[in-house]
């Protein structure tokens, strides 16, 4: 499981960034408008941004074997 | 004159909204300030151009490093709550909107500490932020605005902050201009790029303030101060992140 922004719903408070214990998250590449983006690369599918996005949606589980924050597990 | 320069004063400088004594008095001063601001273009030049001689990448860490303990986040949380304080409480009323220009621009502070601390991580530099609370690199600097300036600035007059603006931030747009003239890297460009605009948008709330509030020499007093203290010849170095030498 890996975790993305969804940058149409993202309010680019920077929470996940501060959250993550990876530092995957990083503010996009000369981005003005100061949005964020996970390095997929460093992602370790922890989900611990996850709970802390004050946007329901804005940050998004993909891949396989995914679990959301209710418990249910996805392939 | 320095093209970058003369196209900042015709672009952002010299057009006004509204004429009148806040406009009449800043142009004053800005004429003050000309002769700094042409200075401070041609070492953020050279700066940048002595960087690129350098053949090494350790350049941007040091720009990161001093981007990092430049930034105001904590200048500006400072003067958002204490700048009103400094007048009698009959008069805050009318410098409120300064003050929340103010909330403002610690959003900007936050992002751009961010936008440092990104370039070390993704030059590889650093693991994590946290190793910058260990870096005197990334959390002094070397002039005297450490003590001097951003230590006295918390508790200033609301429109002596307009005065540091004015010319401070100014400093950072040409700095940023500068160095984008010369150095044309992917990192580097991240950490500025977001920045030059609120930089200038720090400039032009300095402008519009001078302007608006700055309407009799009691108003204009703490301003004139503020420039008197900027201006003198040991004030104006930029900082490392921006060109400058330290």
């Amino acid at each position: 499981m890996k975790v993305r922004i969804q940058e149409s719903l993202c309010i680019a408070c920077g929470l996940c960034r501060e959250a993550c214990p990876e530092f995957a998250v990083h503010p996009k590449m000369q981005d003005i408008h100061h949005m964020y983006e996970v390095l997929e690369a460093e992602c370790t599918g922890c989900g611990d941004c996850l709970p802390y996005c004050p946007v329901p949606g804005a940050l998004e589980e993909y891949g396989p074997n995914h679990v959301t924050l209710a418990g249910e597990q996805h392939d | 004159m320095q093209p970058i320069l003369r196209n900042f004063l015709d672009k952002w400088v010299y057009p006004t909204g509204f004429s009148g004594p806040g406009v009449d008095f800043r142009m004053r001063q800005t004429e003050r300030c000309i002769p700094f601001w042409d200075k401070l273009v041609a070492q953020a030049i050279q700066s940048a151009q002595n960087d690129l001689k350098s053949g090494s990448d350790e350049y941007k860490a040091v720009r990161a490093r001093a981007g990092y303990a430049a930034e105001g986040p904590f200048m500006s949380l400072k003067q958002m709550s204490t700048q009103i304080l400094s007048v009698d409480v009959a008069e805050q009323a009318q410098y409120i909107d300064l003050q929340r220009m103010r909330a403002r621009q610690i959003w900007d502070e936050v992002k751009h500490g961010q936008l440092h601390a990104d370039v070390l991580l993704r030059g590889g530099w650093i693991k994590r932020e946290e190793e910058l609370m260990n870096d005197p690199r990334a959390n002094t600097q070397p002039r005297l605005s450490y003590f001097g300036m951003t230590a006295m600035f918390p508790h200033t007059h609301p429109l002596a902050r307009a005065g540091q603006h004015y010319y401070t931030e100014s400093i950072a747009c040409l700095g940023i201009a500068a160095t984008l003239s010369v150095i044309d890297d992917a990192l580097v460009r991240h950490q500025m790029r977001s920045q030059q605009a609120e930089e200038l948008m720090h400039f032009m709330e300095g402008k519009y303030q001078i302007d608006a509030y700055a309407l009799t020499p009691e108003d204009q007093k703490p301003i004139e101060e503020v420039f008197d203290f900027l201006l003198k010849p040991w004030a104006p170095e930029p900082s490392r992140a921006l060109g400058g030498e330290k």
